[in-house]
């Protein structure tokens, strides 16, 4: 569960714009959304192996260079594909919840 | 005092404390162990290193220069332990078939998004087009060819139904592993719930696409029934009563499909076979309008469907092939040509006039022809089957004399055959000193069955000589257009003559 929805908030962030690991870690931070960071390394080499991404390289002012993460066409599919499961989910969910309340 | 070594991480030179080296050494390789299965893991290792790399240097400000092992335990507690690397993997521990499996789509029928039996919907999903493209192509499809009708229940029937979570996953071309299938179960168990909550909840979005669905569906069904009503009765009459688009008649009757067969066929179980043929693709096609009608307006038991359809697809196939048993009988018996060619008489002089036969008139051989209609198909009288409308063709005359033949032709299943059949065409033409009597009808025996007889007039035409056709010259007549010798006429069953 955790995992898709790691990956629909992954390609959110870089379907705004494109974006190295420390960025979308600082995005996860920043949303309160607790994440391991571990985990969103292998994430970014399936997204990529699934070619829902690509990265190119980029010199940094300090340090190595950076993998800058981006979108694909494919990947923005995909996305608008979790984008209405996800809606639905929610719909869903709430549609159950709120009937508990109903009934309860 | 402690051991320093220089190492390089991701081409960029460090000093660490050797316990910091180790701490990180063995990090890196419990990650490889952990990762090994995961394709791409030089790449996430190589990432995992950046982000070290990354957070390293943001340590080493204000003057350090060496990474103590402190550092490093920190940094390693961040990105997280090995197992946290595979904690969320635990699920896919086959990645390596994951990804074999995964561009492997299968045919499925989508029973879950199904209007009639899924098929669209199974293509939709295999092909990865929305299902209503793939609808309307195939309804355009149907429409206009009419064929697609058959093959979407030779479909429906051939291919399964995605039934298990795997199979549904196979039909989209996702992997089959457990993370999709257990994704995969929870939008199912997502739409149990939406059903059975919308069941509760009137004018949720669900039911709204419910009902208009169902809509649809009702509206197909009542079409595809109007159709098999239109059918049921075309083929009926056409079977029974009169297909007025023959244009075939029996004393001024139009005549039904048994009664033109016989006069096609030799043999009486061929005429019984094109018969029981047409009759029973008709009454298929009418069957199975009749079963998707019903279908889409109201759902029953898929086994009665299976039955149903099965049934269908028998008597159509029987129909095809009793039809073409019969078709390839008729094509044998229309194999060969023959033509016999007589003389109907000659005539000395310059002045030959072509005089068509009066019509409503006793002719020889004591039948009457009833010469109203048209030019179009053949008549019935008797024991003899009358064609209208003769050819003529003109060629310079050899000798000073008009000469008059008579070709009949047809076919046969042997050249002996039709050379029989082709004598047995009479006509009541006759010539009277100038005057051809062309009777522009010809007639032979209804046992010697529809062969495509033919009746050609060829007329010789002496140096000097001229045919006239009421007061008008019609041979040698140039056509001013084209400049050329106008050597055919036709005369049609109203006595009307036309050169060409």
């Amino acid at each position: 569960m955790r995992k898709g929805i790691l990956e629909y908030c992954i390609l959110s962030i870089l379907n705004k714009g494109e974006a190295y690991p420390s960025e979308i870690l600082d995005y996860l931070e920043k949303a309160q959304l607790t994440v391991v960071e571990g985990t969103i390394y292998p994430l970014l080499t399936r997204l990529k192996n699934m070619q829902l991404l690509d990265y190119r390289w980029a010199e940094s002012t300090a340090g190595p260079p950076r993998k800058y993460y981006c979108i694909t066409e494919d990947g923005q599919r995909f996305l608008s594909e979790l984008e209405r499961t996800w809606l639905e989910l929610q719909q869903a969910v709430s549609t159950i919840t709120q009937n508990k309340e109903n009934h309860e | 005092m402690n051991k320093t070594v220089s190492i390089h991480l991701q081409g960029i030179p460090f000093i660490f404390e050797e316990g910091a080296y180790e701490s990180l050494d063995s990090y890196l390789n419990a990650l490889r162990k952990v990762l090994a299965n995961e394709p791409g893991l030089e790449e996430i290792i190589q990432d995992v290193e950046l982000r070290i790399v990354e957070l390293v240097q943001q340590q080493l400000t204000g003057g350090k220069q060496v990474v103590e092992q402190k550092v490093i335990q920190e940094i390693i507690a961040k990105i997280g332990q090995p197992k946290d690397f595979s904690n969320e993997n635990t699920t896919d521990a086959e990645p390596h078939k994951e990804q074999s499996s995964k561009r492997e789509r299968r045919f499925f029928r989508d029973t879950e998004k199904a209007l009639l039996g899924g098929v669209c919907a199974g293509a939709a999903a295999y092909f990865n087009i929305d299902v209503v493209i793939i609808r309307a192509i195939y309804l355009i499809a149907f429409l206009s060819f009419g064929v697609g009708g058959l093959l979407y229940f030779i479909l429906w029937i051939i291919i399964p139904s995605a039934k298990t979570s795997s199979e549904k996953l196979q039909m989209r071309g996702e992997a089959v592993n457990l993370e999709n299938m257990k994704s995969e179960l929870r939008t199912a168990t997502n739409r149990i719930k939406k059903g059975a909550s919308s069941l509760r909840n009137n004018g949720s979005v669900g039911e709204i696409f419910q009902k208009s669905a169902r809509i649809f569906g009702i509206s197909v069904g009542l079409f595809i029934l109007l159709i098999g009503t239109i059918l049921l009765i075309t083929a009926l009459i056409f079977l029974f009563i009169q297909p007025q688009f023959i244009p075939v008649e029996i004393n001024g009757e139009h005549f039904s499909l048994n009664e033109l067969l016989p006069l096609v066929f030799e043999k009486h179980i061929d005429f019984q076979r094109a018969f029981w043929g047409i009759g029973l693709v008709l009454l298929s096609i009418t069957g199975l309008c009749f079963v998707t009608g019903i279908r889409c307006l109201k759902h029953f038991p898929s086994k009665i469907l299976y039955w149903s359809f099965g049934f269908i697809l028998l008597s159509f196939i029987g129909g095809i092939s009793l039809s073409a048993m019969a078709g390839i009988n008729f094509a044998q018996a229309m194999d060969s040509y023959g033509e016999v060619e007589k003389e109907v008489g000659t005539y000395r002089g310059t002045h030959l006039v072509l005089k068509n036969e009066q019509k409503n008139k006793f002719i020889a051989g004591g039948y009457t022809i009833n010469s109203e209609g048209d030019d179009l198909g053949f008549y019935v009288k008797d024991d003899n089957i009358f064609f209208r409308g003769v050819e003529i063709s003109y060629e310079p005359s050899e000798d000073s004399l008009f000469h008059i033949y008579q070709i009949n032709s047809s076919q046969g299943k042997s050249h002996e055959h039709a050379i029989y059949n082709a004598r047995k065409v009479k006509s009541s033409s006759h010539l009277m000193d100038s005057i051809f009597k062309i009777s522009p009808t010809y007639f032979f025996p209804k046992t010697c069955k529809l062969r495509d007889q033919k009746l050609t007039y060829r007329i010789t035409v002496p140096s000097n000589g001229k045919i006239w056709h009421e007061g008008e010259i019609i041979y040698p007549l140039i056509d001013s257009s084209a400049m050329e010798l106008r050597t055919h006429g036709y005369f049609s069953v109203n006595g009307e003559y036309s050169a060409w």
